[in-house]
């Protein structure tokens, strides 16, 4: 566990320390050998696990709790699918599940590996509720339906999935706390349709963030 | 000495200021919810309110791929000045005065942090008297530390004059009565902490001798409204954050 201190209130501005000192965290930036904050929040400094030194960061009450880092694992729902992109909203990141943000942060997620992909989706005209059932690596077939549709099926290995999370008790929290505990995908079957999920393609993806960039690519 | 008389006998200015005595600045940030960071603020009988929208995807035709591109609208109420304006936004003045706010912004906003996005600032005048682009930017200023965007520092502006009486006496915050006047009227816009000047614009004429002393004269002034504006934001800070929000990290 990373040892974190809170120091002092900060304004855009404020001269932290030497850049020497600490390593730059967000909400800060060096210029001319020293460390700037640049958020108006409370300093906070907290161990590096791979380096020695510590980093310095400004936590201001707008930064979300978690922010996903590029080569983290993200769950995702796909909200809009086009011939160029697919949109996602991210839910997850790694085991936490991620709060609603109000500002949105770009992201290239990628699951050119084989155990990211889509975890859980249903068939087109299927009623809701009813996932699909992978029969390979590249089909998806609805077992109520028998309509088999293409999909980049995630690889779970099944020592993975956390039976604990197989109950009908709040089925759209669990679904997300098993997928996420697993860090690879795992697939569910829901007892109810969760009311804060709109009623377009359930899909689930876990995919690796990417660098972080302004736009849609 | 040609020039109008800014400063009576007793050293009183046309409003019963000292010279060197700034207007009282009230400021207040988190004014609306729908924006991401907003802030109102009065210098003197000047108020303005300011709304910015933090970085999201730009448009194609705007988007930059090495930074943020910042979008300044500065619009002024039809009931802002003595007679009713007809074009609160569009006009040529407000389209100069939307450049402006622009390049001092950019100057403090750590821009290349956010490549193809874009960073919405509003600008409303709601009562001009004098030094309305000032406080614009100070508005704005403090918007944007309350939408959490990054600042390299505080960017404040400030205006200038000089009286001429018994000896060249340089006048902070230049109200409408002194401008209307004919004075001279310098206008910077800087971030105190490091003094790098972000826009430095001029009315009328000023020889060049006395350029330092006024120059100088703004530059304080802009040091004495960044003390404002940090005392604003610190307040503003304590009441939002409650000591749990801290520790549950």
């Amino acid at each position: 566990m990373a040892k974190t201190e809170f120091g002092t209130v900060c304004v855009p501005g404020t001269r932290l320390c030497l850049a020497k000192e600490h390593k730059c965290g967000p909400g800060t930036y060096e210029y001319r050998g020293y460390v700037y904050a640049m958020l108006a929040g409370v300093m906070k400094i907290e161990d590096d696990e791979i380096q020695e030194r510590k980093i310095i960061s400004i936590d201001s009450p707008r930064t979300p709790g978690i922010l996903p880092k590029t080569g983290d694992i993200v769950t995702a729902k796909v909200t809009v699918v086009n011939s160029r992109v697919v949109q996602c909203v991210i839910l997850c990141v790694g085991p936490s599940v991620l709060l609603p943000m109000m500002e949105v942060h770009w992201y290239h997620l990628s699951t050119a590996e084989n155990e990211l992909g889509v975890v859980i989706a249903t068939a087109e005209g299927a009623p809701q509720g009813v996932n699909m059932v992978p029969i390979s690596w590249s089909e998806m077939q609805c077992p109520k339906s028998l309509v088999k549709e293409p999909r980049k099926v995630a690889r779970v290995l099944p020592e993975n999935i956390n039976d604990a999370m197989l109950t009908d008790e709040k089925p759209e929290l669990k679904e997300e706390n098993a997928v996420c505990n697993n860090g690879d995908a795992a697939r569910l079957s829901t007892g109810a349709t969760s009311p804060l999920f709109p009623p377009q393609r359930r899909e689930f993806l876990t995919s690796r963030a990417g660098a972080f960039a302004g736009g849609v690519a | 000495m040609p020039g109008p008389d800014l400063l009576s006998s007793q050293g009183l200015r046309l409003d019963g200021r000292r010279p060197n005595e700034l207007r009282r600045i009230r400021c207040k940030l988190g004014v609306f919810t729908q924006p991401d960071g907003s802030a109102y603020l009065e210098q003197g009988n000047t108020k303005v309110l300011a709304a910015v929208y933090g970085p999201h995807q730009a448009s194609k035709s705007k988007s930059s791929a090495e930074a943020v591109v910042v979008n300044c609208q500065y619009s002024m109420a039809t009931f802002s000045t003595g007679e009713r304006k007809n074009r609160p936004r569009g006009d040529r003045k407000s389209q100069e005065m939307s450049l402006h706010l622009r390049q001092a912004l950019t100057a403090a906003i750590k821009t290349e942090l956010y490549p193809r996005s874009q960073i919405d600032v509003y600008v409303e005048v709601l009562q001009a008297d004098g030094g309305a682009y000032c406080a614009s930017v100070n508005a704005a200023c403090l918007a944007l530390i309350d939408a959490g965007v990054p600042l390299k520092a505080y960017v404040c502006a400030c205006t200038a004059s000089v009286a001429w009486r018994d000896s060249t006496t340089p006048l902070v915050d230049v109200g409408h009565v002194e401008e209307a006047a004919g004075g001279v009227c310098l206008t910077v816009a800087c971030l105190p902490s490091s003094g790098n000047i972000a826009l430095l614009e001029m009315s009328h004429r000023l020889h060049v001798d006395y350029f330092d002393v006024v120059l100088s004269r703004a530059m304080q002034g802009c040091r004495d409204i960044e003390v404002v504006l940090d005392r604003a934001v610190r307040e503003h800070l304590a009441e939002g954050w409650m000591e749990e929000d801290i520790t549950a990290v």
